[in-house]
């Protein structure tokens, strides 16, 4: 077990290494901070002395070498443009992005997983198809399309609600039923599968043969089993609470982390858009790792290394 | 002997094609009989009809009476408490048929909870005499074993524990040898002939291994093309096979004594439910058909005393 | 007459791993097996699962190499695998295993299945394989309109049949049959076995035929091996072997069988499962369950050794045991 920890952090750790050198790499490969931030008719000296203040004037080799030892000390820079530590910049936009994303994240449950169980154990019915029919409505329209659609019908239409901003409570629905609808679709569309596999297996029809209660059958016999495929796209959606708003946040004008993202990429403020990503590729390593230990408590056959 | 489950005219029907075309089975209190046949000809559909187990699609049709009361089409409640309570079933592969995230006990006393109405201690300490009962060793401690901790002989134990857990008055064992090896079937049928034997429930055991079929059960039917095609005491139907479907089995499986044979192969397969004969569903493999063969469905009828087969020209 | 192939002392060992890092438990799945096969002449092997039989036919097929041991065919040793030669042999021995579907290639017809061996070995023009197509589905009893079906196509049975067909098209002097009719009914076996010893008669093929079905393997070999956790622990004459068992493993195999009628074997029910090949209990491997096992059978390994009757038998009590039985 220890053994199996350590190899799975080991391979966490080596992850997050190769997002923070690709992004890196794919960013200083992509356009000229210097350029960006500075205005391109500024005189040659003055770029010159930001390209020196910053780095830039070294080899890439070497900026890599710095930033990765400065990263080793907790040191992730400050932002080219106000020169405030990156790390504060977007710790203080995570509650507001935290706010649209759980509240996504339990409308993707609470919606998706008893719409797939449901579907699974009426196969073919009617209400089977609508959910199916709503699942794939839901993961294929994209996000920016049916935010648009919703605030055309519920804030410019209707007036119900604010189409952006942050004034109080009423400005998260939209976003939030944007966010967990898409979510909400390919977790209905996962478990479903999961069930109607689970159903089929030679052991719900033994728990039948016993005399329990369909009911029960269904309770204690097929979702803990279908429950260990179910856990893996749940981890993926925990792996996304901090960067799985980015074009929401856009288009309801929302200043969480995703906004920031847009914002720091366009300027290309490195040193946040690095910022982020670290901590985007952090969170989702961790609820991969979480996911992998759930199995072993759902899944006894994963358990302990014996057999 | 007082009959126990009486089918008849049992038709089951899946997306359209037929799986059971009229099924006439009769099983007695405390007698062992046997139901042999090659895949596809409905010996296990049977009984999964029966109870009530087969997938919503299929379309069942004829009578299944328990004791004087129909379970076919019965109350949900009222099947779940016959099913593991009265009429109990074990299948083929253990290791599948077992829930694998349980722990073997519980899958146990799940069904003394249900039966029973055993709990906590009580309960545990039935499945442990249960685990004694059926002969597996260490049973305080297997007990918290899971499924894929055991052997297939031992987890054919457990499904037969937790088979017995309801006090059946019928174990329906379903294929229960074939995925285990020859000298772990051996064990099994040894300890369901020992447990058949001091319980007096009634036993239908499903195989397509005639010797196995032979060995454990004083009757037998056949099979084939979802009916009973033939139907007598054990060494009735060895001796004097009535159908020659029934004959060509016989003669197409090789003997562990005697002279070495050439074996007579039945010529053809199994008809595709798509296209099925009009008569009898032997008659386009079969040696001495005649032309009333292919008219009409031979009924089953008596050739002997105590022997019945669904032939023109048996007896 | 000389053997057409000839297992010497072969042993295989796999490593068991445990964990992820975990250091690997040898398991010796065959262990100093020695077998010949003559032309025209069936071999049996017969166990229970992990007793090493399978292991034992991909040896003698040289699909495995031992790890100490030599595997002659014709007389010579076995080519390495991947070289010219080896793949030349390949030709000269097909196996034939249970599922015929896992066997077959879904999206290529029948046709193209059993040419296919000839194409790869180059043998005969494009006219002379159509023709072979002809001559090999009618030995094996396949409709000829078949040919262009695709193996989902086809029943059970009929697969079995295309999966020979493919075997023989190279026309090898030696099968390997892996349980080649357990996953078939009753009736249908039949059919495959006849179809077996009559191309057998025919061609004069040399057969290992592994199974689990005793009264098959009884039928269709001439010769049988009974194996128990990678030995062999009697080998002899079928009939006799099969009549008379004389090792206690043997016995207790042959008088599971079930049978209908009187038997002529008092039946032996063994007590526990087999024990995990990776941990072979000491002495003969067997003494956990034997009812016969003496205290030497805890600490000594028998050897096969060869009986009046010419059988070989692996047992202390083999002498006492074979007498008892006479």
């Amino acid at each position: 077990m220890i053994r199996f920890l350590g190899l799975r952090l080991a391979r966490a750790m080596l992850t997050i290494v190769l997002v923070v050198t690709f992004a890196f790499v794919v960013l200083r490969m992509s356009g000229d901070p210097a350029m960006t931030i500075m205005s391109p008719e500024a005189p040659a000296e003055a770029i010159a002395a930001f390209r020196k203040a910053w780095g830039l004037d070294q080899p890439i080799w070497l900026q890599y070498l710095h930033y990765f030892g400065a990263i080793l000390q907790g040191e992730l820079g400050q932002s080219m443009r106000d020169g405030r530590p990156a790390l504060v910049l977007v710790v203080e936009r995570i509650p507001a992005t935290l706010l649209l994303t759980v509240p996504a994240l339990l409308l993707k449950i609470g919606l998706g997983l008893p719409a797939g169980i449901y579907a699974a154990l009426h196969r073919n019915s009617l209400a089977d198809r609508m959910v199916m029919a709503g699942a794939v409505a839901g993961f294929t329209v994209p996000s920016f399309v049916l935010g648009l659609l919703l605030v055309l019908l519920f804030a410019v239409q209707l007036g119900w609600l604010p189409s952006g901003g942050q004034e109080s409570w009423r400005s998260m629905i939209l976003p939030v039923i944007t966010l967990g609808l898409g979510g909400a679709g390919i977790l209905a569309r996962f478990t479903r599968s999961a069930m109607l596999e689970v159903l089929g297996q030679p052991y719900i029809r033994t728990a039948s043969a016993k005399g329990v209660p369909w009911a029960l059958v269904v309770r204690g016999h097929a979702l803990p089993n279908a429950a260990i495929p179910t856990v893996t796209i749940i981890g993926f959606m925990i792996g996304s609470l901090i960067a799985g708003a980015v074009v929401v946040e856009s288009v309801f004008s929302w200043p969480g982390v995703g906004r920031l993202l847009v914002v720091a990429v366009a300027n290309r403020d490195l040193a946040v858009v690095q910022c982020i990503l670290l901590l985007v590729a952090t969170t989702m390593v961790s609820a991969n790792l979480i996911v992998d230990l759930l199995y072993g408590v759902l899944d006894p056959r994963l358990r302990g290394g014996g057999h | 002997m007082a009959g126990l489950v009486s089918i008849r005219n049992l038709r089951v029907r899946f997306d359209g094609n037929e799986a059971l075309r009229g099924v006439d089975f009769d099983v007695a209190r405390g007698e062992a009989v046997g139901l042999v046949g090659e895949s596809g000809c409905g010996k296990s559909v049977t009984w999964l009809a029966a109870l009530g187990l087969l997938p919503g699609k299929a379309t069942i049709t004829g009578s299944v009476m328990l004791d004087g009361h129909e379970l076919l089409g019965a109350p949900a409640s009222q099947l779940d408490h016959v099913r593991g309570g009265r009429i109990a079933m074990i299948f083929q592969d253990p290791a599948s048929a077992l829930n694998p995230v349980h722990r073997v006990g519980r899958q146990v006393t799940e069904a003394l909870r249900l039966h029973r109405g055993m709990d906590g201690a009580a309960a545990r300490a039935e499945a442990r005499r249960l685990f004694d009962l059926v002969g597996i060793p260490d049973a305080g401690r297997r007990i918290e074993a899971y499924p894929h901790e055991m052997s297939g002989g031992q987890n054919q134990r457990v499904m037969i524990a937790m088979a017995l857990a309801g006090q059946p008055e019928l174990l329906i064992a379903d294929e229960p040898t074939t995925a285990l090896d020859a000298t772990i079937q051996a064990q099994i049928l040894d300890l369901l002939r020992r447990l058949q034997a001091e319980t007096g429930m009634a036993l239908v055991l499903i195989s397509h291994d005639l010797g196995v079929v032979a060995e454990m059960c004083t009757r037998v039917g056949v099979m084939y093309g979802g009916r009973i095609i033939e139907e007598a005491a054990e060494a009735d139907l060895f001796a004097r096979p009535g159908h020659p479907y029934t004959q060509g089995l016989l003669a197409a499986r090789p003997d562990m004594a005697g002279p070495r044979r050439r074996l007579e192969a039945i010529n053809g397969g199994v008809p595709e439910p798509w296209n099925f004969p009009p008569g009898c569903a032997f008659a386009p493999r079969c040696t001495v058909m005649t032309a009333a063969c292919d008219a009409e469905v031979p009924a089953l009828h008596t050739i002997a005393t105590g022997h019945r087969a669904a032939c023109w020209r048996a007896g | 007459m000389t053997p057409l192939l000839e297992m010497q002392g072969v042993s295989r060992v796999y490593r068991a791993r445990r964990g992820l890092f975990g250091t690997g438990t040898p398991v010796r799945a065959v262990d100093h097996v020695s077998l010949q096969v003559a032309p025209g002449r069936t071999l049996g092997i017969v166990g229970e699962s992990g007793c090493g039989k399978s292991t034992a036919g991909r040896l003698a097929l040289g699909l495995e190499r031992p790890d100490s041991g030599a595997v002659q065919f014709r007389g010579a040793p076995m080519a390495a695998p991947g070289t010219a030669a080896w793949r030349a042999e390949r030709a000269q021995m097909q196996l034939v295993f249970q599922d015929p579907l896992g066997a077959m290639d879904r999206r290529l017809t029948i046709a193209q299945q059993v040419l296919e061996p000839l194409e790869i070995h180059g043998i005969g023009t494009a006219a002379e394989r159509r023709e072979r197509l002809a001559t090999l589905l009618r030995d094996v009893g396949l409709r000829a309109d078949l040919a262009e079906r695709h193996p989902h196509q086809l029943s059970g049975g009929q697969r079995q049949r295309a999966v020979l067909a493919r075997a023989l098209a190279t026309d090898p002097a030696l099968l390997v049959c892996d349980e080649p009719v357990s996953a078939l009914d009753v009736s249908i076996q039949a059919q495959i076995v006849n179809m077996l010893t009559d191309l057998q008669a025919a061609r004069g093929i040399a057969m290992i035929f592994i199974s689990h079905d005793l009264a098959v393997v009884r039928l269709i070999s001439h010769e049988v091996a009974v194996m128990y956790l990678g030995r062999i622990v009697e080998q002899g004459e079928a009939e006799a072997v099969f009549a008379a068992p004389i090792h206690p493993y043997a016995r207790a195999l042959v008088s599971a069988v079930p049978v209908s009628g009187p038997r002529r074997l008092e039946r032996i029910v063994l007590s526990g499962d087999p024990p995990n090949p990776a941990q072979r209990p000491p002495g003969c491997a067997f003494h956990p369950r034997c009812a016969l096992a003496l205290a030497r059978c805890r600490t000594e390994d028998p050897d096969l050794v060869t009986q009046s009757d010419g059988r070989m038998v692996a047992c202390h009590r083999a002498g006492e045991l074979a007498r008892a039985a006479a």
